[in-house]
């Protein structure tokens, strides 16, 4: 809660166009708002330019920040409509660089396949390789910690589309998890 | 309905809820209605596990990633830049407004020609805005200070050789103080400290109009 009140005093300092509050929240904010725009849009140099993007945003309009939610949750609602915006963009995502050299093909080494077998590494690659929509949501309920209410908030959507997004996000990665030999018993 | 299908219900909903009963992020009603479920359904623990594995992979994952990421000075910067389009007009015409202060012409003359002056280049900031953040994707911008209705004494902008002290001595010399910036484009907004009238205030203004080796634009609302 104290850093909720926290980041409120550093929006109304910034709208009135205080540089050291950008920076204080720039060091609270910028590395998580990141880090869900890269696993959006899956291409570093788009991430970093998005996150700047909704830093610049913030600067500009921090006196419209209405406190409804936390600046969190007001960062990563700019973060991901600029980074869908991208998205749609770009039309059709493509699979990174990262992700294509984990999709196991006939000509990995015994070691490398011993890799892939690792169940964690197994579920990295299925999680990469669910729908954006479905990584978006998993990053902010498990990593940013996201109520139903802020999710909500974030992507636009209703409080019971959030929850069967989520459920549906797991069961697809139970799905993939379970093509790769891995049976979790669920669904 | 039958028995069984509320039950299943009941499950897929609690079902729903578990992700967010692990991350304390359910509100008490919900935290209350999952704990209540699980003791009478043991084996829906089996999910917390799963649930558990997945938030841990989720999170390494984010923290495996280390970005270089811009620095505020950067954004700030660049933040600058975005309005350099549309003030690169203003920066025309303010030298314009400089020109007519600095031009042979009697004080009255150059006056009126200077408040029409003003008049133009805030037009023009106000278009140019509009023009710049079309195109950069942004809708509205904050530049305080440079409406109308927000310049009570002059914009000023300052060289890069004035220091803090010559320019805080000018400004104390002719009764003025900055009320606000730096704004785009390095100009401040200055103030007159007292009532003074219009001929104290041209004079005052002539006299920093007159230090060049500290003053790079003056552009005056009123």
């Amino acid at each position: 809660m104290q850093d909720q009140a926290d980041d409120r005093t550093l929006i109304t300092r910034i709208a009135g166009q205080d540089q050291a509050a950008l920076r204080a929240l720039l060091g609270r904010h910028q590395l998580r708002v990141y880090r869900f725009v890269l696993r959006i849009v899956r291409r570093e140099a788009v991430a970093e330019e998005v996150t700047n993007e909704v830093f610049l945003e913030a600067w500009r309009h921090a006196a419209s920040y209405e406190a409804r939610s936390s600046v969190g949750t007001w960062l990563l609602s700019i973060a991901h409509n600029r980074a869908v915006s991208v998205l749609r963009r770009r039309r059709e995502e493509a699979i990174d660089d990262d992700t294509a050299s984990a999709i196991a093909d006939d000509g990995d080494d015994p070691e490398v396949v011993a890799q892939k077998l690792d169940k964690a590494a197994q579920m990295r690659r299925c999680i990469a390789e669910l729908s954006a929509e479905h990584r978006t949501i998993i990053d902010l309920v498990y990593y940013h910690e996201k109520s139903i209410n802020e999710v909500s908030e974030i992507l636009g959507i209703p409080l019971n589309t959030v929850k069967t997004r989520m459920f549906y996000a797991r069961k697809k990665l139970s799905e993939l998890l379970a093509a790769a030999g891995i049976d979790r018993g669920w669904p | 309905m039958s028995g069984t299908e509320e039950q299943l219900s009941e499950r897929e909903e609690i079902e729903m809820l578990l992700p967010w009963y692990m991350t304390g992020r359910l509100d008490a009603a919900d935290t209350a209605r999952v704990e209540t479920y699980l003791e009478q359904h043991p084996d829906m623990r089996y999910q917390l596990a799963l649930i558990a594995e997945e938030r841990a992979t989720t999170v390494e994952d984010n923290e495996a990633i280390r970005p270089r990421l811009a620095s505020a000075d950067a954004l700030l910067a660049r933040a600058a830049t975005r309005g350099s389009a549309a003030r690169s007009w203003l920066a025309g015409m303010v030298e314009g407004v400089k020109a007519l202060f600095d031009a042979p012409t009697p004080g009255a003359v150059r006056w009126a020609a200077a408040a029409a002056a003003v008049i133009i280049c805030l037009q023009a900031a106000a278009l140019g805005t509009l023009l710049t953040h079309e195109g950069g994707g942004y809708q509205t911008a904050s530049r305080p200070g440079i409406e109308a209705g927000q310049t009570p004494g002059a914009l000023i902008a300052f060289t890069d050789k004035a220091s803090m002290a010559e320019i805080s001595r000018l400004l104390a010399d002719n009764r003025m103080r900055v009320v606000d910036g730096p704004l785009p484009g390095g100009f401040y907004n200055v103030r007159f400290e007292d009532e003074a009238t219009g001929e104290e205030q041209r004079r005052r203004f002539d006299a920093i109009l007159a230090r060049k080796d500290l003053i790079r634009a003056v552009m005056t609302g009123r």
